[in-house]
This record gives C-alpha cells, sequence and structure tokens, in this order.
C-alpha cells in the first residue's frame, strides 16, 4: 500500500488528531518504550506538534536515536521544597508525562491546616534531548487546569506551575468534556508535508503484522484450511476464494 | 473524578439498574437485542421526528452498473450530500471483509453541497482508501457490494414486470451489504468530536448510520435502474412494501472487540442508558387492561409474527422458531395478568419488573433481553431523551495526586473480577490480537502463529492483576506521580482505572487474550445491542452478518413523519 506517489515536497494535507495518533503510537510500539507509557508519550508528541515544534519532523528524521527510550532511568530529587529531575539523557518526549504528574501534583500537594494545596510548585530537569520540546508541556499541564512558565535551558527547563482549579486532586473534566488544547486540534487538525506523513505512514506500517495464508484464517466467516478445505460460511456467494489461499500480491 | 450523568439520566427509576456482576458478563450482554436506544433506531426516530428529506438529485448509471449518482439529505441540522459511483460486478478480489479490492459501489457522506471539484476530488480519491484524501468537510467513506443472490433475482423479476418472490428475498433481506464505513478522522474525515453543538450528525455513529441508510436507498433505486435499462418501460417498480421489508446488509468481526476496548465510556453509557429506561419500564405501575400492558401485548405480537416468519438459517445462534416459543410462554404470562391480576399467581406492585423475574429462569436470555427492549419502549420519552446522552470524550488522563492505598482499593472494589482470574496457564494468553499490513485488517490468531505480531488487544485482567502487584510493594501514601515515575510501564492502566472509577459497565467481565473467549459474544453486543442489526448470523464465532434498517421507512415516509412504530416488519403480503 503506498500514499501518493505524485507528492511534492511542499504538497500539504491536512492530518487529524486520529490518524495522526494512530501513526504516532504505532511508530512508538518499534522503540523501547514500555508500552504502558505509549499513549501518554504520543499524547506529548501531539501537544509538540500542535505548538509547531517540528515533532513529526524530528519522529521520522531522528526515529534511531529516539528508539531507546528507558523513562524509568531518570532520578528524582525533592528537599527543602526544592525539586529536580535529572534525565539522564533521556529524550524529553519520554519524561514530559511525568514532567506534568510531578508538578499536579506538587501544586495539589495537602497542606497541614489548610483545605486547598500549595497551590504552586516548581520543578528544574536537566540533560534532556530536545528540550525544546518541554514547551509543549503547558497544553499538557492545561488538562489538568494547571498553568505553566517554562524556561528553555541548554539541557532542560525550569518549570513554574499555578493550580487554576478548585484545588482537589480531582481530574475536573467531565466526561463529555475536551480540554481547549484537544478541541482546537480536533478542530483544527495538522498541516503536515504530504511526504512527511507518507515516511510517517510507511514507518508506521512497520508495527502492522505482514500478510500470509495463515494469518488470513485469524479473521473472516471462512477458513481454507491446508488441504483447500472450506470451513465456515456454507452458503458464501460473495468472496474470491483466491484471496484466502494464495499469498498477497 | 467526575463522573457526572446528564440530568435525564439521573432520575431514580423505581427499580435497581442490574448490577455489573450480571449484566457485563459476555453471554449476557450477547444476548442483548435491538431496541429503541440503538444507534440505527434513534437514527430514524430522528430522521422521522426532524422530518429529514432524502432526494435523489442525479443518477446517471448505466446497463452495467457504472456511473454516478448523487443523493441530498436536508436536515435541521445542516445539509450533507452523498455521491455515489458505481462499479460494472467483478467477482475478482471480492470478499465482505476489509482486505477486498473489489466493491460494487463507495460513496461519501459529505457536509454540502459539494461543489463539482469536491465531487470530482472524491472521486478520484475514494477508490484509493488508504492512499486517498478526504476532502475536509467528508464525514465518511462508504463501500457495500451486492448481496448476488437477492440483487439479481430482483432486477430478473423487475425486468420480466413482475415483483420478486418474497421467499427468496427473505432468506436476505437486503439488496447490497455494507463492507466498510470509515469517519472520525480516517482519511482525513471530520473528526466527530469537532463537530459544531447543533451538528445533525454529532451523536456517536450517526454519520455512519445515515451512510448506512443511503447505501439501502442506492440500492434499491439501482435495481430499479437496470431494470429498466433491460425492459424500458416494461420494467416493474419495486413494490414500496418490499423496499420498506429490505434493509441494507452488515458485516463485522473482530475490529468490534478493539473498538469496545478503545470506547470504555461509550459502552458505559450506552448500557446504562438502556438499564435506566429498563429500569424505569419495570418499576411502571401498569394495571390490568392499561395502555401500557396493551401496548406490550401488540409488540410481543409482533415480534412473535417477525420470529415465525425469519426464513434465516442460523447455523450457531438460538433460532427463531425457538425465540418465537418462548416469546409464547411471555405473552402467556401476560395474559394471565390481565386475567388475575398476578404474575406467577402473585400480586406485585411493579408487575412488569415482577414479569421478568417471573421469566427469568424460564426463557432463555436473548428471549429475556427482547422482552427488555419492548419494555423499553413503554418509556419513549424517556428512552430518547438517554439517546441524547451518548456523546462522551474517551481521553484517559493520570490523577497524580492519587495515593496507592486509595488506587489499590479501587481495584478490589471495582475489579475484583480481574484479580480473581487465573492468568497463570498457557490457555489464558492462547491468542494475540493483532492487524494486518494488508488493508490494517484485525485478526487474532494463536500467538505461536505470528510471533513478530504487536499485541493489539487489550488484556485488561493482567494489567490489572500487574498493577496490583506492583501498588502492593509501595507505600500506601505514595502519590501516583512518584510510582508512576519508577514505573512508567503502568501509566496506562492506571489512567484507565481511575478515568472509569464508579462507572459501572465500562468493561465486559471476560479476558480476551483466553483461549476461550468467545469473539462473537462481543461483536453481538455491539452489532445487535448497540447497532441495531436484525437476524444477525455467527460464522466461525467471530463473524456476524445481519441486515440494518429491516422495515425502516423509506424516504417518502420521513417527509410525512409517518411509519415510526417499523422494527420488527411483517413479510409484505
Amino acid at each position: 500500500m503506498s500514499l501518493s506517489s505524485t507528492a511534492t515536497a511542499h504538497d500539504e494535507i491536512l492530518l487529524s488528531v486520529r490518524e495522526t495518533r494512530l501513526i504516532v503510537e504505532r511508530i512508538l510500539l518499534l522503540t523501547d518504550l514500555p508500552r504502558g507509557s505509549v499513549t501518554a508519550v504520543r499524547e506529548a508528541i501531539l501537544a509538540c506538534e500542535g505548538q509547531r515544534l517540528g515533532a513529526l519532523a524530528h519522529l521520522r528524521d531522528d526515529f534511531d536515536s529516539i528508539r531507546a527510550m528507558q523513562p524509568a532511568r531518570v532520578f528524582f530529587f525533592e528537599a527543602d521544597g526544592k525539586a529536580e529531575l535529572d534525565a539522564k539523557g533521556e529524550h524529553a518526549w519520554a519524561i514530559m508525562p511525568s514532567l506534568v504528574e510531578l508538578v499536579v501534583e506538587q501544586c495539589r500537594r495537602p497542606v497541614a491546616g489548610q483545605a486547598a494545596g500549595r497551590g504552586t510548585a516548581s520543578l528544574a530537569v536537566h540533560d534532556v534531548r530536545m528540550p525544546t520540546m518541554l514547551a509543549a508541556l503547558t497544553p499538557l499541564a492545561l488538562r489538568h487546569q494547571v498553568s505553566l512558565g517554562i524556561t528553555i535551558t541548554d539541557d532542560g527547563a525550569l518549570i513554574r506551575a499555578s493550580d487554576r482549579s478548585t484545588g482537589t486532586n480531582a481530574i475536573t473534566m467531565s466526561s463529555h468534556d475536551l480540554d481547549p488544547f484537544l478541541s482546537r486540534m480536533l478542530r483544527e487538525g495538522f498541516r503536515t508535508p504530504r511526504q512527511l506523513w507518507s515516511d510517517l505512514y510507511h514507518l508506521s506500517n512497520q508495527s502492522l503484522t505482514p500478510d500470509s495464508v495463515v494469518s488470513r484464517r485469524h479473521a473472516g466467516p471462512i477458513i481454507v484450511d491446508e488441504n483447500g478445505r472450506i470451513i465456515g460460511r456454507t452458503d458464501d456467494d460473495e468472496t474470491d476464494l483466491s484471496l484466502l489461499s494464495q499469498p498477497a500480491a | 473524578m467526575s463522573t457526572s450523568r446528564p440530568a435525564s439520566v439521573q432520575v431514580e427509576p423505581a427499580v435497581a439498574l442490574r448490577p455489573a456482576e450480571i449484566l457485563m458478563k459476555p453471554e449476557r450482554l450477547a444476548a442483548i437485542q435491538p431496541s429503541r436506544l440503538s444507534v440505527s433506531r434513534a437514527m430514524i426516530a430522528r430522521m422521522t421526528r426532524e422530518r429529514w428529506d432524502v432526494q435523489c438529485l442525479s443518477f446517471d448509471i448505466d446497463e452495467r452498473a457504472k456511473g454516478t449518482a448523487l443523493y441530498r439529505i436536508t436536515t435541521p441540522g445542516g445539509m450533507f450530500d452523498f455521491p455515489v459511483f458505481s462499479f460494472e460486478f467483478n467477482p475478482a478480489g471480492r470478499t465482505g471483509r476489509i482486505i477486498g479490492r473489489n466493491w460494487d459501489m463507495m460513496g461519501a457522506l459529505v457536509e454540502g453541497p459539494m461543489s463539482a471539484a469536491e465531487i470530482e476530488h472524491t472521486q478520484r480519491e475514494l477508490p484509493k482508501l488508504y492512499a486517498g484524501r478526504a476532502t475536509e468537510r467528508t464525514l465518511v467513506w462508504a463501500r457495500s457490494n451486492r448481496s448476488s443472490r437477492a440483487f439479481d433475482h430482483v432486477v430478473d423479476s423487475l425486468s420480466a414486470g413482475q415483483q420478486p418472490e418474497l421467499s427468496r428475498l427473505s432468506q436476505v433481506c437486503y439488496l447490497m451489504r455494507n463492507t466498510g464505513l470509515d469517519g472520525n478522522g480516517t482519511f482525513g474525515t471530520r473528526s466527530f468530536r469537532a463537530l459544531e453543538s447543533n451538528h445533525a450528525l454529532r451523536n456517536p455513529l450517526a454519520a455512519q448510520m445515515l451512510s448506512a441508510y443511503m447505501m439501502r436507498e442506492f440500492a434499491t433505486d439501482l435495481v430499479t435502474n437496470l431494470a429498466r435499462h433491460r425492459a424500458g418501460s416494461q420494467a416493474a417498480s419495486l413494490d414500496p412494501a418490499i423496499r420498506r421489508f429490505l434493509g441494507v446488509g452488515n458485516g463485522s468481526a473482530l475490529g468490534l472487540i478493539l473498538f469496545a476496548n478503545n470506547h470504555p465510556r461509550l459502552l458505559d453509557r450506552f448500557l446504562h442508558a438502556r438499564e435506566t429506561a429498563l429500569a424505569h419500564a419495570k418499576g411502571l405501575a401498569a394495571l390490568p387492561g392499561s395502555p401500557e400492558i396493551k401496548r406490550l401485548q401488540a409488540l410481543l405480537d409482533r415480534v412473535i409474527r417477525f420470529r415465525l416468519e425469519d426464513r434465516t438459517v442460523y447455523d450457531a445462534l438460538v433460532p427463531s422458531d425457538t425465540i418465537a416459543a418462548e416469546l409464547a410462554i411471555v405473552r402467556n404470562a401476560l395474559n394471565d395478568y390481565v386475567a388475575t391480576g398476578h404474575i406467577g399467581g402473585l400480586p406485585s406492585p411493579v408487575p412488569l419488573a415482577a414479569l421478568c423475574d417471573h421469566l427469568e429462569s424460564r426463557v432463555l436470555p436473548e428471549t429475556q433481553e427482547t422482552l427488555h427492549s419492548l419494555l423499553i419502549e413503554l418509556v419513549p420519552e424517556l428512552a430518547d431523551s438517554l439517546c441524547e446522552t451518548l456523546i462522551v470524550s474517551e481521553e484517559t488522563t493520570v490523577a497524580p495526586g492519587m495515593r496507592v492505598g486509595e488506587l489499590r482499593q479501587i481495584l478490589h472494589d471495582e475489579y475484583a473480577w480481574c484479580l480473581a482470574m487465573d492468568l497463570s496457564t498457557e490457555a489464558s494468553r492462547r491468542y494475540i490480537w493483532y492487524k494486518s499490513a494488508t488493508a490494517e485488517e484485525p485478526r487474532r490468531g494463536p500467538r505461536e502463529e505470528v510471533e513478530q505480531a504487536f499485541n493489539l488487544g487489550l488484556d485488561l485482567p493482567r494489567l490489572v492483576q500487574q498493577l496490583d502487584i506492583a501498588l502492593a510493594s509501595q507505600p500506601a501514601d505514595r502519590t501516583m506521580a512518584h510510582f508512576l515515575l519508577g514505573h512508567p510501564e503502568q501509566r496506562g492502566i492506571v489512567a484507565r482505572v481511575q478515568t472509569l472509577r464508579g462507572l459501572r459497565y465500562h468493561s465486559p467481565h471476560m479476558n480476551i487474550m483466553a483461549e476461550d473467549f468467545i469473539p462473537i459474544q462481543m461483536v453481538r453486543l455491539l452489532n445487535v445491542g448497540l447497532h441495531g442489526i436484525d437476524k444477525t448470523r455467527d460464522f466461525l464465532n467471530r463473524n456476524l452478518r445481519g441486515v440494518l434498517y429491516h422495515g425502516a421507512p423509506l424516504p417518502e415516509d420521513l417527509r410525512t413523519g409517518t411509519h415510526g412504530d417499523w422494527f420488527y416488519p411483517a413479510e409484505p403480503v
């Protein structure tokens, strides 16, 4: 399967959030990232693309170096109200979910004798690959109703957070609401060079399973077994059985 | 975390909703029948209520079925065009599976009116499918194939100036069968969550359902057109009663299990809405001879006739004559109530609830759920309002301040069924779910047969057990933010559990990786219960074929707002 072969480098298409999520998620399956973090890192990448940080191009151009994402390697230190995270060279995307969670938790951490939590937080992060991507922490934190001020440094960022909610530990969005940033992405999509989309599409297809006669028996109302016997629907008048019994073209 | 529901859902019924431990068993979910809350029925109710206008603007298709047509649907919530590209029948590369390479028609549902350039773009791009791009106002790309048996017979009959034989038509009940409805961002179509608040197709699956309705309309226009090409003025027109009887075919399979995995809130909301309507209906203090009881009697008579007339050959599922016989038992119990005022020999302030209890051990789950669907018809306004509550977000988010102890408590309160499962055996992890490189077809196979595949199935019981083990080694007051720092592999399941907290119907109680998992049970829930498909046949425990819009109003009926009570149609005489 191929996308348009006549596309020029300057030809742009509009990608939806759904298809962008799909290809990014499939590409992340090809990395060392723990499966349980794929969705959160995918959202970080979309936020970066939504902030026009060139995330999709970076994913394609530097994929080989992005493969080795191991977010559990980081070291977090907190004392005397000062919080720091040593990313140990991890890519920004791999640690962005944790950075958001840490500052949100810090903002809402209970204070003795007060109904509300702290309300503010700060976190310094060092030794990050691609620290410019950390600018997209802002929309990710807004999903928790926390605003961020971010100063990007040579190898990380200084993050200051302020709670805009009522100060509870709850997720305050109701089940039918979307945060404004996601709503905007859903409305506007991502203007993307067709060639970039094509390249990412093909890369993402590596996570799909190659077709085979055996694999084709794993779906459908009819199986053609190794002896040519037909199992399943007996009155099927619509299937070209060669599709099931011969290797894909 | 908010689990708020719209006000109409929060009204407490007199009878309790069924607990998840009963309803969420796969065999029970598989028995759920079409109802007023099924999205196809809700769509027809809306089209009828709002008198949607469906017009064929052009039909330029030759004697070999090649050509184009254009339909327009005008609604209070917007105008939509449905261009159709029709192709000559070609048996090569055909299959109901998405790996097919040939279709008899392709169409697009687009916010209208479409310009000539948009139609030309769609005609060029649509046949490319995965390599194509939809216009920015496109909602759905659709494709369907003929049912050769029914389609050819109808064209032959009409060409001979006759109506088709119902005995042959009613074995199939459709002329064309849906083989793909792609939207909601796929191929560049509009994201449904971005549709405006007054958009006519904002409800879940509404755009797909309208597209399926248009497939049905096109199919009947096509047979009439082909007969006229063949026989000129001697050709007969298809009797409107037969046109109503014919629906559109549908085939569904493993992809619906992945859909259920990815739409837990929709599943919960749908089941909650259905159970709420049912509980309210069961709680009616319906006296013998009341309008509610008379209505229920009439509905039972109708569905009994429908089942008795059903000529579908069921290879695996409960045959219709069995259900008809059991519905006669239900009817008799209701007759007894009318005669004596007692259900099963006892009085009850909530006789319909008593009727359900009385029958629970006497009839099959499919029969019970048929009765439940009929009961929902007794609370039509409530049911219709509940249909408007199905728009949900499926986003999941970690609540970073929640402590380990609290999350463990949620696991033990709400996922006891997961924690109780024996996952130590090979049989519990025998299968893997994956998508093929060809057409991205969802497939399920033994692990050893596809060793290189990435599992795409939600291994929920195992994820929950692993999370519980990981949490058990942590201090109870540690927050999720700090726990996930060292355990990023748990982030997805933590977010899911936290986001769905308090909802009771989001996850069927099953292990989809196990050897004994029966995929068709979930396909039936979604195809029959949610979509509203009748006369479903099961193949290989994983594929379901059936008919959508069986008996539904025609465009001329919609314009007059008639035929509101169309389901379970009798065969035309």
